[in-house]
C-alpha cells in the first residue's frame, strides 16, 4: 500500500515541481451553476436496518456556508413499498433518519419519499433489496511466513443466475475497538479479470459458485500512550459478505478515484444519483457478518 | 516485383491475411495499370513538343537540398515544388524562350531564362540571405501552395521567445490557427478539435510517438539540427495517412557537402552542438548534432533541502539528444541516406520517511532510425523506398528500502512501442499539369500498453509479469494521388489512399478519399477539401497535464480505430504590393471511434493491466471552428496575426450522461500575435502575444450532506454517521476558467567574433513578462471554523487557482564555425 502511496506522492511532487511557487488567488468569476436547492438522499435499506442522510443542497458558490445550511428541518421520510403503502420514518437525529424494524423484505422493490414544505417533494427509483448469500467452506489460516502478521481467509458462495452484486468487508477487532484491515484478493486471475476490488458485480461467473481467498493483515495502527504510532496486534477479524443492489456497485466505480486523493489531475466522475429532481444515492443492502478468532 | 516481395516478407502470417494482401496487390497492380494507361494518354496527348527539365535545388554554401523551392514558369503560370529531397521536375514547350524563377524563404530568388529543345538536368543553387533579410510572406504565385500545408521557416521559428528560451519547433507551430495548446509550456498540440496523440509527428519519415522532453515542457526536436518542417492540418495528400488532426513531418539537416561547419548552443537549461561536413565533397556528407538538459541543476535546492530535512524530496530531471545523419550521391544521381535519433529522458526523486528510504526513477525515450533510397528512372519518374524502425519506452520505478535491514520493495510499470515499416513511394509528372504519386507502405507494431511487477522479500510473487499483454497489429496502406492543373485558374488534388489494418482475429478496412481543389485568381485563391483519415491507436489519458504515463494503445478485436471526416475550405488573400497575406479559412470535423478512460477509473492502478476493461468505446467528437491568419513581411518587420473561433466537444454513452460536453480544451476564442522587428546594430526584437480563452474544468453544482459511499467497503463506519459534506458534478466540463493570455519578448544580438570572426548570437528572453499567474486549475477548498456544534460549524468556500509559471527571464548564446 505504501509503494502506491508514494506513487501517488509522486505525481503529486510532480506537479508541485512546475508549480508550488505559483498558486494563485482565483483570477475572474466563476458562472454560478448552481440549480437551486435540493433535497439530498442517501443511505440503505435492508431487511434489519434502514439509514439515510436526509437535507438540502448548498451552493458551492455561496462564499461560505454552515453545516447547519444542509438540515432540512421539516423533512417527512417514508419507504413506500412495491403496493404503494408507504411507512413513515420517524426515529431522527439532526440529518440522520434510522429504523431498524421496518419489515423490510429481500428480493422486493422499495422506494424512498421525502417530503419538505420548502422544497416540495422527491421519490426515489426503485431500490431491490437484494437476497442473502450465504458464505460457506470457510477457511482461516494464519500467515506467520508474510512480513506481517496475516490471515488468509478462503470462502466459497453460490451464485444464482441474474445480475447480482456483492460486497465484502473486512475489519480487525481488538477488545471493543474495530478497525479497517488491510487486506487482498489473492486469487490473481479473479484480481485482474472479474473482481473490482470489494464490490463485484457477478458478470463472469453468472449462476455459479465462486471461490473466494483473502489476505488479511492482523494488525493496524494505534496511538499509545505516549502519542506515537503503534502497531496493534488484532485479536479477532471480522468479514462481513452479501450483496448490494446495483446503484452503490455503479456508484462505486465511477469513484474509485476519489479513494486513492488524486482526482487533481484526473476527470472528475459525473455523481451517480437515484434522487429525481434531488441529489444523492440509495441502495439496498443485505449482509452477514462472521468473525474470527485469532490465535 | 514489389508487390511479390511485400507477399514474401508476409509469408510468415496466416493464410487469409496472405489471400487478403494478394487480392488488394492484384488491385494494386490495377491501379497501377490505371494509372500507366492515364500517363500514356497524357503523354500522347500533351507532350509532343515538351521537354522536360529536372534536378536539384539547394543552397550554394552547403549543398543542403532545398524543401518546398518554388520553379515558377510564369509564361505557363506554371509552378512545381521541390520535394523533401529538393528535387524537381517540370516541362515546358521545346525551342521557347522560357522565364524561370526561383525562390524559397530565406534565400535569394534566382531568375533565368532557358531555351531547350531535349530533356535537361537541371540544379539550381541559391544564395542565402542574413535573418534581418528573411520576409516570412510566402509566394503566393505558386499553385501548389495549398492553403492547409504549412511549410514552416525553420530560421524565423528560432527567433521566437520561448519558455527558458529554448526555441522550440513545435510549440511554434501553436501560434498557427487552428492550433491550441494544453497545459501551459508543453509540447502537446490540439489541432483543429483533435487531440496530441491525432498528430503524425516524423522524423525524417520514421514516427515519434512521445515528442516531449521534461515532461513535455521542450520537444525532443535540436532546432539547430532540423531543416524543414511541413505541417498539415486539413487537404491531407493521400501520402500521408494514419492519424486524424495533423501532420508534422520534420526533415533533419543533411550536412554541408562543401565545408565542415559547426555550431554550439548554450542555454539556461540545455546545450547543444552540431557538427557537419563532408564525407566526400560535393557528394557525401554527415550531420551529427547532441544536445542535453541539465535541469536537474535547477533542481539542486532540493537536494540541500533534503539533506537538512529527510522527508523533503530530492529531484533530478535529465534529457538528452543524439542526431545522426549521413547520406551520399551516387554517379547516376540517386541517393542513399541514413539516420538515427535517440532520445532520452530520466527523473529521479528520493525521500525518507522515518527509516524507509523512498525512491523514484522515470525514464522515457524514443529511438528512431531511417533508411532511404531515391531512384530517379528518368527526368520524371522517381522512386522512394524507406525502412524505418522506431520504438518508444517508459519506465516507471519506485522503490522503498528499509534502511535498518537494507530490504528492498519495489514496483514497477513500463510501456513499450516497436514499430518497423516499408515504404515504396513513386512519382511523376506527365505533363506541366498533371503528376502522379503512388505507393504502398506495411507496418508492423508491437504494444505493450502497460507491464508491471511488484517485488518484495517477503513476497515474492510477480505475477504481473506475466499477465501484462501484448500486442501485434500489422497494417498496410496503398495510395495513389494525382495533382491536376485543369486550367489556369482551377487546381486539383484528388487521391485516395486503402488502409488495411490486422489484428488478432480482426481486420479493418478502410477507403479514404482525399480531395482538394484549389481556384485561383490573380491575388485571390479559394481552397475547398475533404479528407478522410483513420488511426490504428489510441492514447489514452485521464489527466490534464500530458504526462508521461498517458498510454498509447493499440486497435484490438474490441477496439476499433478511431476515424474522422473534415471538411474544409478557406479563401487566401495575397497582396505581394502591401506585403500582406491573409487567410480564412474554415473547417468541420466528425470524429468517431474515440475512447476515453470510464468516469473515475484510477490509471495509475496498477491492477488496471487489462485496459480494455475500463475504458469507453465508441465515442464521437464535432469540431468546427473559423480560421485568419494575417502575415506580412519585409527585411526589417514581419508580422503574424492569427485567430481562431471554434467549438469542440465530445459524446459517451456513458461518461456525462451520455450528454455531448465541451472538450477540455475547447478554447473558443485564440488569438496570437508574433512580432519581429531589426533594430539597429544587429540587434533584432521580437515578441509574442497570446489569448485564449480558459480551458475547461469540472466543478462542483452543489454539496450535499452525506453520500460519501467510497469506504463503504470498510466495517469501521465512524465517517457515515457524521456530518460530511461531498460535492454534486451533474456535467463534465462545466466551467471555463479564466482566459489565458501572455506577452513573450525577446532580443537578439547577432554579431561576429572578435579574434575568428565567426558568427555568434546572444538572446535575451523573458517569458510572460506581465507576470500574468495563467490558471490552469481551480480547486474550490474550504476550511472548518467556528465550534464544534454542529450545526454551526463554517465552511468558508475559497476558490483558489493554480498557476504553472509566472515570469521566465532566459538567455543564450549561439556560436556557429
Amino acid at each position: 500500500m505504501c509503494m502506491f502511496k508514494s506513487k501517488t506522492s509522486y505525481f503529486i511532487m510532480l506537479i508541485y515541481l512546475f508549480t508550488v511557487s505559483c498558486e494563485t488567488d482565483f483570477l475572474g468569476t466563476l458562472e454560478n451553476n448552481f440549480e437551486g436547492e435540493k433535497i439530498t438522499v442517501n443511505g440503505f435499506i435492508s431487511p434489519d436496518s434502514i439509514w439515510l442522510q436526509i437535507g438540502k443542497s448548498v451552493s458551492p458558490y455561496a462564499g461560505s456556508f454552515k453545516i447547519g445550511d444542509f438540515l432540512l428541518r421539516d423533512a417527512q421520510v417514508f419507504i413506500i413499498r412495491e403496493d404503494g403503502r408507504e411507512l413513515p420514518i420517524f426515529s431522527k437525529d439532526g440529518y440522520n433518519y434510522t429504523e431498524s424494524q421496518m419489515g423490510l423484505e429481500p428480493l422486493q422493490y422499495y422506494r424512498v419519499k421525502v417530503i419538505s414544505s420548502t422544497l416540495g417533494k422527491v421519490v426515489t427509483d426503485k431500490i431491490l433489496i437484494p437476497d442473502l448469500t450465504t458464505i460457506y467452506n470457510i477457511k482461516q489460516k494464519d500467515r506467520s511466513d508474510f512480513f506481517e502478521p496475516a490471515t488468509r481467509v478462503s470462502f466459497t458462495f453460490d451464485d444464482t443466475s441474474g445480475n447480482h452484486f456483492y460486497l465484502t468487508q473486512f475489519a480487525v477487532k481488538k477488545d471493543t475497538i474495530v478497525k479497517n484491515g488491510v487486506h487482498w484478493l489473492d486469487n490473481i486471475f479473479l484480481a485482474e479479470t472479474c473482481i473490482e476490488r470489494l464490490a463485484f458485480s457477478d458478470q463472469c461467473f453468472d449462476g455459479k459458485s465462486l471461490a473466494l481467498d483473502y489476505m488479511l493483515i492482523n494488525t493496524y495502527q494505534s496511538l499509545d500512550a505516549t502519542r506515537k504510532a503503534a502497531k496493534v496486534k488484532a485479536d479477532s477479524v471480522i468479514i462481513r459478505f452479501g450483496q448490494i443492489s446495483e446503484e452503490l456497485y455503479v456508484y462505486r466505480k465511477k469513484n474509485i478515484l476519489d479513494d486513492d486523493a488524486i482526482i487533481e489531475i484526473n476527470q472528475a466522475p459525473i455523481s451517480y444519483s437515484n434522487v429525481p429532481n434531488g441529489y444523492g444515492l440509495v441502495f439496498g443492502q443485505n449482509w452477514k457478518e462472521y468473525t474470527f478468532k485469532l490465535e | 516485383m514489389f508487390s511479390i516481395y511485400v507477399i514474401e516478407i508476409l509469408n510468415n502470417y496466416d493464410s487469409s491475411f496472405l489471400f487478403m494482401l494478394y487480392a488488394k496487390v492484384i488491385i494494386y497492380m490495377r491501379l497501377n495499370v490505371l494509372l500507366i494507361l492515364i500517363c500514356t494518354f497524357h503523354k500522347v496527348g500533351h507532350t509532343q513538343n515538351n521537354v522536360r527539365l529536372a534536378g536539384y535545388v539547394t543552397a550554394a554554401d552547403s549543398g543542403e537540398p532545398l524543401i518546398g523551392a518554388t520553379i515558377y514558369v510564369p509564361n505557363l503560370s506554371y509552378s512545381a515544388v521541390t520535394d523533401v529531397y529538393g528535387r524537381y521536375s517540370i516541362s515546358f514547350p521545346a525551342n521557347e524562350v522560357q522565364k524561370i524563377q526561383i525562390s524559397y524563404v530565406g534565400f535569394k530568388p534566382l531568375d533565368t531564362t532557358l531555351v531547350r529543345s531535349t530533356d535537361a538536368i537541371i540544379d539550381f543553387q541559391l544564395k542565402g540571405i542574413s535573418l534581418q533579410e528573411i520576409e516570412v510572406t510566402a509566394n503566393a504565385t505558386s499553385w501548389k501552395l495549398q492553403h492547409q500545408v504549412n511549410q514552416v521557416p525553420v530560421e524565423r521559428l528560432k527567433t521566437i521567445p520561448m519558455l527558458l528560451g529554448q526555441p522550440d519547433v513545435i510549440k511554434a507551430l501553436s501560434f498557427l490557427p487552428g492550433v491550441s495548446t494544453g497545459f501551459e509550456g508543453t509540447t502537446g498540440l490540439y489541432v483543429r478539435g483533435g487531440t496530441p496523440d491525432q498528430n503524425l509527428i516524423l522524423l525524417n519519415g520514421a514516427t515519434v510517438y512521445n515528442a516531449s522532453h521534461l515532461f513535455g515542457f521542450q520537444s525532443v526536436f535540436d532546432p539547430n539540427a532540423i531543416k524543414d518542417i511541413k505541417f498539415i492540418k486539413g487537404g491531407f495528400p493521400a501520402r500521408y495517412g494514419g492519424r486524424l488532426s495533423s501532420i508534422i513531418d520534420i526533415t533533419m539537416k543533411e550536412g554541408n557537402k562543401i565545408e565542415r561547419k559547426g555550431e554550439f548552443t548554450f542555454g539556461i537549461i540545455n546545450s547543444s552542438i552540431l557538427m557537419e561536413g563532408p564525407i566526400k565533397k560535393g557528394k557525401s556528407a554527415y550531420m551529427a548534432s547532441a544536445r542535453a538538459a541539465y535541469l536537474g541543476l535547477l533542481l539542486l535546492p532540493t537536494y540541500f533541502a533534503s539533506r537538512k530535512q529527510d522527508d523533503k524530496p530530492f529531484n533530478t530531471l535529465l534529457s538528452y539528444d543524439l542526431n545522426f545523419k549521413v547520406n551520399h550521391e551516387f554517379l547516376n544521381r540517386d541517393k542513399i541516406f541514413f539516420s538515427i535519433y535517440l532520445g532520452q529522458d530520466a527523473y529521479l526523486t528520493q525521500y525518507k520517511v522515518d527509516s524507509t528510504l523512498f525512491g523514484t526513477n522515470l525514464g522515457w525515450g524514443n529511438k528512431t532510425m531511417n533508411l532511404r533510397y531515391i531512384k530517379s528512372f528518368s527526368n520524371n519518374w522517381f522512386a522512394n523506398t524507406y525502412f524505418n524502425f522506431n520504438t518508444y519506452n517508459l519506465r516507471e520505478d519506485f522503490s522503498q528500502q528499509n534502511i535498518e535491514d537494507k530490504q528492498n520493495t519495489g514496483y514497477f510499470r513500463q510501456s513499450n512501442i516497436k514499430e518497423w515499416s516499408l515504404k515504396q513511394h513513386f512519382s511523376t509528372s506527365i505533363t506541366p499539369y498533371l503528376s502522379f504519386f503512388g505507393g504502398m507502405e506495411i507496418q508492423k507494431s508491437s504494444f505493450l500498453p502497460i507491464n508491471a511487477a511488484f517485488e518484495s522479500p517477503d513476497y515474492d510473487i510477480d505475477y504481473l509479469t506475466d499477465k501484462s499483454i501484448k500486442y501485434q497489429t500489422i497494417s498496410s496502406a496503398m495510395f495513389v494521388e494525382t495533382e491536376w492543373q485543369l486550367s489556369k485558374w482551377l487546381n486539383t488534388n484528388i487521391g485516395f489512399r486503402y488502409l488495411w489494418l490486422g489484428t488478432a482475429n480482426k481486420n479493418y478496412f478502410s477507403p479514404e478519399p482525399r480531395l482538394s481543389i484549389t481556384a485561383k485568381t490573380k491575388n485571390i485563391s479559394f481552397n475547398v477539401g475533404y479528407t478522410k483519415m483513420r488511426q490504428y491507436l489510441h492514447l489514452l489519458s485521464n489527466s490534464s497535464l500530458g504526462l508521461t504515463s498517458d498510454l498509447w494503445v493499440p486497435i484490438t478485436d474490441n477496439v476499433a480505430p478511431q476515424s474522422a471526416d473534415q471538411f474544409s475550405g478557406g479563401i487566401i488573400f495575397d497582396l505581394p504590393k502591401l506585403k500582406w497575406e491573409i487567410t480564412v479559412e474554415a473547417f468541420y470535423k466528425n470524429l468517431s471511434q474515440q475512447i476515453e478512460f470510464e468516469e473515475g477509473v484510477n490509471f495509475f492502478d496498477p491492477s488496471n493491466l487489462n485496459w480494455e476493461n475500463i475504458v469507453e468505446k465508441e465515442g464521437r467528437g464535432k469540431a468546427y471552428g473559423f480560421e485568419y491568419l494575417m502575415k506580412y513581411g519585409d527585411p526589417k518587420f514581419n508580422m503574424w496575426l492569427s485567430y481562431t473561433l471554434s467549438w469542440n466537444r465530445r459524446q459517451f454513452e456513458d461518461i456525462n450522461n451520455g450528454a455531448w460536453y465541451f472538450h477540455q480544451y475547447d478554447r473558443r476564442n485564440n488569438l496570437s500575435l508574433t512580432l519581429d522587428y531589426g533594430l539597429k546594430n544587429n540587434w533584432r526584437f521580437s515578441s509574442n502575444f497570446v489569448y485564449q480563452s480558459g480551458s475547461w474544468i469540472t466543478l462542483p453544482t452543489a454539496f450535499q450532506i452525506g453520500g460519501r459511499f467510497i469506504t463503504y467497503t470498510s466495517i469501521d463506519q465512524s465517517e457515515f454517521g457524521s456530518p460530511s459534506t461531498t460535492d454534486v458534478i451533474t456535467q463534465r466540463n462545466n466551467q471555463r476558467l479564466p482566459d489565458y493570455h501572455r506577452l513573450d519578448v525577446s532580443f537578439v544580438k547577432t554579431k561576429t567574433t572578435k579574434k575568428r570572426q565567426r558568427p555568434a548570437q546572444w538572446a535575451f528572453g523573458v517569458y510572460n513578462l506581465y507576470g500574468r499567474k495563467n490558471t490552469y486549475n481551480i480547486i474550490l477548498s474550504g476550511r472548518l471554523i467556528g465550534s464544534q456544534d454542529i450545526e454551526n460549524i463554517t465552511r468558508t468556500i475559497n476558490p483558489y487557482g493554480v498557476a504553472a509559471f509566472s515570469i521566465v527571464p532566459s538567455i543564450s548564446y549561439n556560436l556557429k564555425w
